[in-house]
């Protein structure tokens, strides 16, 4: 006797609600405004727009501004992340 | 029983490994990044292995070529990017053996060449064959991805291919299943690996080539411009790899600029040269002097109206060099300060590196204070007529 299976889910569905965006690589968005911070710098630097002492606070600008960027694209990824974990496997009423 | 000892030595299997014959040291294919012995990519470990001696030998050798030429530091990203690791035998630009061999002998070259400038003085790094290189290990490793992506499928193995790509409804195979006619394999997975480096790299060339007309036609191009140039692309990329994704590789692009616009700049800031002051009034005689690398020579002895300086301080400052004053007789002198490393000899006292030495010039003598500071070099401060 043969018997047939009928699909009870519709897995094909799930993978289409799902935004295909890359993921922020931290550590490379880190680094690249460091290095343009950098270039910045050595711009100003070149250009003689800045001397002496005032070289030495502008050297860490770079860093902090890397950091600050690397710090608001995690926050930004992390609350991403907690609002694609709430919808889960639920579908939004409005797409039935 | 026996009791002679086993006349075969046994292959030592230790963590130590075998000792390496002259072939295997010449075949630098064989080189690898080491995963376990790392301080910052593995380079030095994995030399140390390749040649079979202590990883502290090729890790000063690369910091000590770093401060010739950069040569240390070109041998170390060269090796970063086209040695691959021990463990998943990976690297930054994939080569074959072969073309990995060649690529490290002539990046071997050229540090060599930028060892041998610095070291006479004669020319600086260069520069030009580094870019012609780097050209040249692109195209080669382009054309080496390429070659890989049309390679003829093996048949009789494995597929390569991932679950996900097979069809849902294939039946499992057995995985060694000899077939008697060919069926093609599926396409091999797409590759991971860095795309925006090759891009980078490119842009960076070009880049190069651009400012090196321009400065050959005559405008005025600082010499920290070709690095800040490569390391503002490095920059750009990585963010836009950050979102995009495929920048492998761009950072240690962006840590060799870097560290390469600082050296152009620093070495830029730096005087060089010899200062010969033989003033004749003391009104020419200046309050300082100062240079980062060379030679003061300050000559007191023909200036006419001494009395003029009495209660001055001259200042001599020097990074690396050599210092050398004459004072007049009939002129008190006090002499204060000194050097981080060299000789120090000052009015025949050549005792201690620091201290403060004065001299006599007679009753109602005009006082002169000299404060020297030398980093590395020689001090030497005479009285005329003393020797």
């Amino acid at each position: 006797m043969e018997t047939t299976t009928q699909p009870t889910t519709q897995p094909t569905t799930l993978p289409t609600t799902l935004p295909a965006r890359h993921p922020v690589n931290i550590g490379h968005l880190v680094m690249g405004i460091a290095f343009l911070g950098l270039t910045g710098v050595w711009a100003l630097v070149a250009g003689d727009v800045v001397e002496g002492d005032d070289i030495r606070w502008l050297l860490p600008l770079p860093w902090v501004l890397a950091g600050l960027g690397g710090l608001a694209a995690l926050v930004s990824a992390d609350r991403r992340r907690m609002t694609r974990r709430q919808t889960g496997w639920v579908e939004p009423p409005s797409q039935e | 029983m026996s009791t002679s000892p086993p006349e075969a030595p046994t292959p030592e299997t230790s963590s130590n490994g075998p000792r390496v014959g002259r072939d295997e040291l010449r075949d630098l294919g064989r080189l690898r990044r080491s995963r376990q012995d790392r301080k910052i990519a593995g380079v030095a470990g994995g030399l140390a292995r390749h040649f079979d001696i202590d990883p502290i030998i090729p890790r000063v050798t690369l910091v000590v070529l770093v401060f010739f030429g950069g040569a240390g530091l070109l041998l170390y990203a060269a090796c970063w990017l086209i040695v691959p690791t021990d463990d998943t035998q990976e690297a930054t630009v994939r080569l074959d053996e072969r073309s990995r061999t060649i690529a490290l002998v002539i990046v071997g070259i050229l540090a060599g060449l930028a060892l041998l400038g610095d070291s006479l003085g004669g020319w600086g790094f260069p520069w030009p064959l580094a870019i012609i290189g780097a050209i040249v290990l692109a195209v080669t490793a382009f054309r080496h991805r390429n070659d890989e992506r049309w390679a003829t499928p093996q048949f009789g193995e494995p597929s390569a291919a991932s679950p996900a790509e097979l069809p849902a409804e294939a039946p499992a195979a057995p995985p060694a299943a000899p077939m008697s006619t060919p069926v093609p394999t599926p396409a091999a997975p797409r590759r991971g690996g860095p795309v925006l480096f090759w891009y980078a790299l490119l842009l960076i060339a070009v880049g190069l080539g651009v400012l090196g007309m321009v400065d050959l036609a005559g405008a005025d191009v600082a010499d920290g411009a070709y690095p800040a140039l490569a390391l503002g692309i490095s920059g750009a990329m990585l963010l836009l790899g950050s979102f995009w994704g495929r920048a492998g590789g761009i950072i240690a692009l962006g840590l060799v600029s870097a560290i390469a616009t600082a050296g152009a700049t620093v070495l830029h800031d730096v005087e060089t040269g010899h200062i010969d002051a033989q003033p004749r009034t003391a009104s020419a005689v200046e309050d300082e002097y100062e240079l980062g690398l060379g030679e003061i020579e300050l000559d007191l002895t023909r200036v006419a109206d001494l009395q003029n300086l009495d209660g001055r301080t001259i200042t001599v400052d020097l990074g690396v060099g050599r210092i050398a004053v004459l004072v007049p007789q009939g002129l008190d002198v006090r002499v204060e300060g000194g050097l981080e490393l060299g000789h120090r000899d000052v009015f025949g006292d050549d005792q201690g590196r620091e201290g403060t030495n004065t001299v006599d010039g007679g009753p109602q003598a005009p006082v002169l204070e000299i404060e020297v500071d030398l980093g590395v070099g020689e001090i030497q401060i005479d009285r005329e007529g003393d020797n």
